[in-house]
């Protein structure tokens, strides 16, 4: 019989479905980048794995090496079909994620957008919807399955790209007011276009509307007190006062009338977020007065803070009385 | 004894998440531990558990991650989550209930 090793590999690359060419180069060039980015690649060690173990385990137990591998195989199932559902359920939860970061970040270009007065007819932009069908069309060419899932998949990519793109023309063009709309508008139309290609056939819409209404409850406040403009000339003490007592309330209504065992994590989220866009502030407005800066550090972060507290003490007395009722 | 499909299907992740509530383990360790507590029971086709893990880890009930093993090997080991001990109580629970209501209807059948 020949060696095992050799005879796992030969039947994985038999019964798996084969790597791209582009995924092929990044093994060669970067093993250790594309060891965590090419799920393929993880999928057949965890295959390779598991046979090698229980091949051992039946030798151990006294069988020949023909009876151990032929049992192995038979056991196993086929590798093609289990292979393509582990591809299956890896791609619903990449696309989860990427779905929520979208959705975190269109929150976060809205009040921008909104700054940099976005008109309604800007949202149709042909060469933004050009680069994103481009993207889609690379990304439909370079993968295994070419049908409709996989390229919805692509504008996800192409929302990125479009992101990254607006953020450094943003950066770039910081000091100059007039180019900040338009690094903004494109940010914004990207994330909005990627959502809107690809999220009718992904999961979890259930938790992109909870987001939706999280982030919305903070940011309502803190726009409607013009906390959100690039002056903070407005800010005084009864403002922030009152920014903060709503932004805590918004944030525990929204998120307890959905799922209580969810409220660290999201609060934790919103917590961060909030704080990102504090910090975002001060480096805009490095010359104006540190103390109203600060007071808007605290009125931003602080509540979904206490609120991550206070739920966190919530939740320990929920697991207790539980514990208590089994 | 083979089970039906919908059956084993039913149950699968609540014996996945049980058996990682005891500890971590890697893919093949959970099929030996489930084969070992059925007594044999179970005889699954081996690789259906992979989806089954994959898919848990994408509701985040557990957690899957490269880690060095004893032999020097990388092995894609799962661990569960909070979340997950809460779905197995919660799992655990529903279980009992419903087990115990169709076996009194089948004893009442036979009585």
């Amino acid at each position: 019989m020949r060696d095992i090793e050799e005879l796992i590999k030969e039947y994985c690359a038999q019964h798996l479905p084969p790597e791209p060419a582009w995924i092929g180069v990044l093994n060669r060039r970067f093993p250790k980048i594309s060891s965590w980015m090419d799920s393929a690649k993880s999928v057949q060690r965890e295959i390779e794995d598991h046979l090698r173990d229980s091949y051992e385990a039946a030798l151990s137990k006294g069988q020949s090496a023909e009876d151990a591998w032929r049992l192995e195989q038979e056991r196993f199932g086929d590798v093609a079909v289990i292979s393509r559902e582990i591809q299956k359920a890896r791609a619903q939860s990449c696309k989860c994620m990427m779905v929520r970061f979208l959705a975190v970040v269109a929150l976060f270009v809205l009040p921008l957008g909104e700054i940099a007065r976005i008109r309604i007819p800007a949202f149709f932009s042909p060469s933004l919807l050009f680069f994103l069908a481009a993207c889609m069309g690379v990304g439909f060419l370079i993968t295994r399955r070419r049908d409709w899932d996989s390229l919805r998949k692509y504008a996800f990519y192409g929302a990125w790209l479009g992101l990254i793109w607006a953020m450094v023309y943003t950066i770039i063009h910081v000091k100059d007011p007039s180019k900040l709309g338009a690094g903004a508008a494109i940010m914004l139309l990207s994330t909005f276009y990627g959502l809107f290609l690809a999220a009718p056939k992904s999961h979890g819409l259930v938790s992109i509307a909870m987001m939706l209404l999280c982030h919305v409850g903070v940011l309502i406040p803190l726009a409607r007190f013009g906390l959100l403009s690039f002056y903070p000339d407005k800010i005084d003490a009864g403002l922030l006062g009152m920014t903060a007592a709503l932004s805590l309330v918004s944030v525990l209504v929204s998120l307890a009338i959905f799922d209580i065992r969810k409220l660290p994590r999201r609060l934790a989220g919103v917590a961060a977020f909030s704080m990102v866009f504090a910090y975002i502030q001060i480096l805009g407005n490095l010359t104006r007065s540190n103390a109203s800066l600060l007071a808007f550090i605290f009125a931003t972060s602080l509540p979904p803070l206490t609120a991550v507290l206070i739920t966190m003490q919530f939740q320990k007395l929920q697991r207790l009385l539980l514990r208590e009722a089994n | 004894m083979k089970f039906r499909k919908e059956l084993v299907g039913s149950t699968t992740a609540t014996l996945i998440l049980s058996v990682l509530n005891t500890g971590s383990a890697h893919g093949y360790e959970i099929v030996r531990r489930i084969n070992e507590l059925s007594d044999g029971i179970f005889e699954w086709q081996e690789g259906t558990i992979y989806p089954a893990l994959h898919k848990l880890e994408a509701k985040e009930l557990i957690r899957g991650e490269w880690v060095e093993a004893s032999s020097g090997k990388m092995r894609r080991v799962y661990a569960i989550t909070g979340e997950g001990r809460r779905a197995l109580i919660s799992d655990a629970k529903e279980w009992s209930v419903y087990s115990k209501a169709v076996e009194s209807i089948l004893e009442a059948s036979y009585a």
